[in-house]
């Protein structure tokens, strides 16, 4: 019985904190732009006229399509079409148990989290778009070719990222990691580019601008997830909200020291870690919010070439870089 | 792209968002102009129901109706453009638009403004030919504008007696009671 | 360079004995040229040879007469204001005139157009589809999509239903994986039927509807509407109207291409631009409601004037904020035009060189991106845009891409709001009537009137018999050749450009659909099939 508690813990936790730090997307976004974005109290004045409270807005967005119809595509091949969003929530939720969520964590210490957890995420977009390919719309297909291309330049710099800090660390669970910057300094500081190869990577694996090409409302309609509605629409935008804060977290874990500010020998000092790396992810949020709303979105062609001519270079000076610094940290 | 960085957040703190409806208290609807083109009012004491604004109307949305001694000028709001021709031709001023511009409703039958004006009677047939208000409104505006003293005589002797014949009767009694030409005024010279 | 009358004496020579010129108008320089029809098409090709486009090519029914075949030419490089108005009357009951549109695609659409109107037909039409019935009307459509040149292709509709479009459009894209490889244009989805309602109401109740033709470009539609009926009945407009004419269409510009960047920015996936570009619009809807009590629908126009006058502190109150705008907008379009991503979407995107610019006939920002130098505002001055009363440049650029169209209407909002500021300058000083007192009855004659919208050239052709309602309306607004021009700069273009490139010769279809089908002689019933209905279905309007 005790066993089950953290199992069903961390995916709701995890939710959790993805519906927070989406909420915190969408408002940084709008306010950038002069507007107001998503209300979490109504004003004054019009709380009379339209009630008082409000739910946090990318939660209603799901519960609210719980409630809709789900309507299946009649020349669609059913069985994958239902079945991609659904592996697709399953594996997103799996890659949440791997990350060290400011000291609680089930999988983080597995001494081959590090492998596990590329391959999981690899997998949900790949379920994505197998989604969008079942869906018999010229839209989707459309859609899907752009994320199979994108997914092609980005995951090489996410995984050349997350084994620079494997490398500084010497070790491959992230725990061990974690461990590793208590000790010494935060990855952050010893290798800044593998940092910023994982923010780019981040901002190309959630469709963030300029990396929104699979999704562009423009051109082809929400591309993969066009044909989805109801009830498996929720399944996708709840692996979207998974998927935001395991990535978010997965930046704090491998640069920000996970938010093991102090050692965790007392509860005081866990709940301090808890905050910091609350505190960390909201910051790594609003950077990745700032970058979606000032930057217009790639064409995929030239989204390839310059993932090949910039990112790709910066991803193999990064390993090299943590080669350097993991021989000089060891002969020190 | 820095510069848009900086706007960007330069912006964080200022929304330009501005509270429905602009302002609280005294304040709301402050910065609605006067010369905003809102809903249309009836003056129904200026209003002599002549029905100018009836034919002028861009969309359709002014009708009159005669029925029971009364006319009965209608706005259907619903196909109102707001475009203040009406109050433009109206000679007495009576129709303005105002600065109302919420005037969304659930029901219908809200959606309307009238006017009604009472008619009168013609002293030959006996049928409702022309309101009443409008009458009096030419009798006023003739003779405030006559000048020789032979035509203000002439006209306040005719005015009681012809004025209230409805259109088909003045055609048919007018060699009788010769009112359309005075032949016999122009040739007497006493 | 040739003169009007040298032009008008070669044409006598060529078309002889079927020349006869029966009238002037625009104090001598609007020439109506009367021909028969088998010699429509030798007229056209001495007017195309010497530079001369096509304005437009439309028909009316005359009555006894017969139906009269009007085309529309401009000669204003060689002189101000000077059209040529060639027309013919066919006889019978089947009326056949030759086509212009296999000698130059200007006249393509127009045509199709026309023979859906009245049911005229072209001889040697190169595409006699029809434009804005679906095309397979009256049979039904079949279900398959045939792909061309034997590769395997995939149809992708954008539009009638798509985010990318706000109004309803249908470009039917033939792609190969991402590249597009052909292009067919629909329109007619908002089709409302304004100009055959037009033709039944009164000229005071046409300016009303006139306006509500488009929401975004509703002052140039009743400004063009009333100096046509102003030709026609001779009157001259004070100079207080004058004045506040211009202020009134230039605010309608500078919001026009406001919004317009707004969109672009949408359509290149840069949201937040939109939001920046609609709050430095804002200042400016203030100040259309400002003066005339409408945000959209200004309605400022009256036969003769304008129907508003304009005090002191609302002059103040419109400089302060074209002031404020002013500041905004030029450090909005430093920021953009440096913006390494706006540039790598837009340049060198959806180029359209000069000789296609002429070929297809372009109008407006379009055609001045491309380096052809034609503004209606120039070329045949209406109002105080001349220059003893106004001083402004014309905005060209040379590329042709994306990137030019963006810039040739960023600084043509400048110029704009330079115009407003001098209007509100003089508008202080100069005093008078704002509508003229002259009140005539309405004769018969005919009027051909220009004004530049935002989007390029509107023209409106009237013809009045003498009573209150008029005889015809025709309209050709800019949008109609803009969109037809797309076909040349969406050929070979890539997928994700499709998009901007159909946003960037601002697409108005609100405007372009207000054609009503006249058509006495087919029979009164017809059947709809499910897809055909599909088709017909949207009649949704701006504004």
């Amino acid at each position: 019985m005790v066993v089950l508690l953290p199992i069903i813990f961390i995916p709701v936790l995890c939710f959790i904190l993805g519906v927070l730090l989406n909420y915190e997307i969408r408002k940084v976004y709008a306010r950038s732009q002069y507007r107001l974005g998503p209300l979490l109290s109504m004003h004054g004045e019009l709380r009379g006229l339209l009630g008082s409270s409000r739910v946090l807005q990318p939660l209603y967005d799901v519960l609210k399509l719980m409630f809709k119809e789900t309507i299946i595509p009649r020349s669609a091949r059913k069985g994958l079409f239902v079945s991609s969003p659904i592996v697709s929530l399953i594996l997103a939720v799996l890659s949440a148990y791997f990350i060290s969520y400011g000291g609680l964590s089930l999988l983080a210490d597995n001494p081959l989290s590090i492998i596990f957890i590329t391959y999981i995420l690899i997998g949900v977009s790949l379920f994505w778009v197998l989604g969008g390919l079942a869906s018999s719309s010229p839209w989707s297909v459309v859609g899907s070719r752009r994320e199979a291309e994108l997914m092609l330049v980005i995951e090489v710099s996410l995984l050349s990222s997350i084994f620079s800090s494997a490398i500084i660390s010497n070790s491959l669970s992230i725990g061990g990691i974690m461990s590793f910057q208590l000790k010494s300094y935060p990855i952050i500081l010893l290798n800044p580019f593998a940092a910023l190869v994982f923010i780019i990577a981040v901002l190309g694996k959630l469709h963030f601008n300029p990396f929104e090409i699979p999704e562009a409302d423009v051109e082809i309609v929400s591309g993969p997830y066009t044909e989805y509605s109801g009830k498996l629409l929720a399944t996708i935008l709840s692996s979207k909200y998974i998927l935001t804060s395991v990535l978010t977290g997965l930046f704090v874990n491998l640069f920000l020291s996970g938010g093991l500010i102090l050692p965790p020998t007392s509860i005081y000092n866990q709940i301090f870690n808890f905050i910091v790396f609350l505190l960390e992810c909201f910051i790594v949020t609003l950077i990745i919010s700032i970058v979606h709303s000032i930057a217009p979105r790639f064409r995929i062609d030239q989204a390839v070439s310059w993932a090949i001519k910039y990112l790709w270079l910066l991803s193999a000076f990064s390993i090299i870089f943590s080669i350097i610094i993991r021989f000089i940290l060891g002969v020190a | 792209m820095l510069k848009s960085f900086k706007r960007a957040i330069e912006a964080l703190s200022k929304p330009y968002t501005i509270k429905y409806p602009a302002g609280v208290g005294v304040e709301k609807y402050s910065s609605v102009p006067e010369t905003l083109r809102g809903m249309p009012e009836f003056n129904a004491d200026k209003c002599i129901g002549c029905s100018a604004c009836v034919s002028q109307c861009s969309s359709g949305a002014l009708t009159y109706m005669d029925a029971e001694g009364k006319r009965n000028l209608n706005i259907n709001l619903n196909k109102c453009v707001f475009c203040r021709r009406c109050a433009e031709v109206c000679p007495e001023d009576a129709l303005t638009l105002t600065t109302k511009f919420e005037i969304a409703s659930n029901n219908k039958s809200e959606l309307k403004v009238s006017n009604t004006i009472e008619l009168s009677k013609c002293i030959n047939c006996g049928n409702y030919f022309a309101p009443e208000k409008q009458l009096n409104r030419i009798t006023d505006r003739l003779m405030s504008g006559l000048k020789e003293a032979k035509a203000i005589q002439y006209a306040q002797e005719d005015l009681p007696k012809y004025l209230h014949l409805c259109p088909n009767c003045r055609k048919t009694l007018s060699f009788k009671l010769n009112i359309h030409t005075r032949k016999h005024i122009l040739y007497d010279t006493s | 360079m040739k003169s009007l009358n040298d032009v008008l004496n070669e044409l006598g020579n060529i078309l002889k004995p079927d020349f006869e010129i029966t009238g002037y108008g625009c104090g001598g320089k609007h020439v109506r040229v009367k021909t028969s029809p088998n010699r429509l098409l030798d007229a056209a090709k001495y007017m195309l040879s010497i530079g001369s486009r096509i304005v437009h090519v439309t028909a009316s029914d005359m009555g006894f007469d017969g139906i009269r075949l009007m085309h529309i030419y401009s000669l204003e490089h060689i002189d101000r204001h000077a059209h040529v108005i060639l027309y013919a009357y066919g006889d019978g009951e089947q009326v056949k005139f030759p086509s212009v549109a296999q000698l130059t695609y200007q006249a393509n659409w127009a045509e199709r157009e026309t023979m859906e109107l009245l049911g005229v037909e072209f001889d040697g039409h190169p595409d006699p589809r029809h434009i804005f019935l679906p095309f397979e009307w009256p049979n039904p459509v079949e279900s398959s999509s045939e792909s061309k040149a034997g590769v395997k292709q995939v149809t992708l509709p954008i539009g009638p239903y798509h985010p990318a479009m706000l109004e309803g459009g249908f470009f039917k894209l033939f792609v190969d994986g991402e590249d597009v490889v052909d292009v067919d244009i629909k329109v007619g989805l908002n089709h409302r039927g304004i100009m055959k309602l037009a033709e039944s109401r009164t000229f005071w109740r046409d300016i009303f509807l006139v306006g509500r033709i488009c929401g975004i470009c509703s002052v140039p539609h009743q400004l063009a509407f009333v100096n046509a009926v102003e030709r026609i009945l001779g009157v001259n407009v004070p100079e207080r109207a004058e004045y506040i004419r211009v202020l009134m269409a230039e605010l309608n510009r500078i919001h026009s291409h406001l919004l317009w960047l707004g969109i672009a920015g949408d359509l290149i996936g840069f949201k937040t631009l939109l939001m920046w570009a609609w709050k430095i619009r804002e200042p400016i809807q203030d100040c259309i409601e400002l003066l005339s009590g409408n945000r959209v629908h200004a309605d400022s126009m009256s036969i003769g004037g304008v129907r508003f006058d304009v005090t002191k502190e609302q002059l103040s109150k419109v400089e302060s904020k074209l002031l404020e705008v002013k500041r905004d907008f030029k450090k909005l379009a430093e920021d953009i035009a440096s913006h390494s991503i706006v540039r790598r979407r837009t340049e060198g995107v959806g180029v359209m060189p000069l000789s296609d610019a002429r070929e297809a006939g372009a109008v407006g920002p379009t055609a001045r991106a491309s380096g052809w130098k034609i503004d209606v505002r120039r070329d045949s001055p209406y109002s105080f845009y001349d220059e003893g009363h106004i001083s402004w440049d014309v905005v060209v650029e040379e590329a042709g891409d994306v990137l030019s169209r963006v810039m040739v209407r960023v600084k043509e909002t400048l110029v704009s709001i330079d115009i407003c500021l001098q209007c509100v300058d003089r508008l202080k000083s100069v005093g008078g009537p704002v509508a003229t007192s002259e009140l005539k009855p309405f004769p018969e004659g005919e009027a051909l009137s220009k004004v530049e919208a935002p989007r390029g050239e509107l023209v409106y052709y009237i013809i009045s018999n003498g009573m209150d309602i008029p005889h015809t309306v025709r309209i050709r607004t800019p949008s109609y050749r803009n969109i037809a021009a797309l076909k040349f700069m969406l050929k070979g273009c890539r997928l994700a450009d499709a998009p901007i490139i159909i946003g960037s010769v601002d697409p108005c279809f609100s405007c372009t659909d207000r054609v009503m089908i006249v058509d006495s002689k087919r029979g009164e019933k017809w059947t709809l099939s499910g897809d055909e209905f599909k088709n017909l279905a949207f009649k949704g309007w701006r504004g």
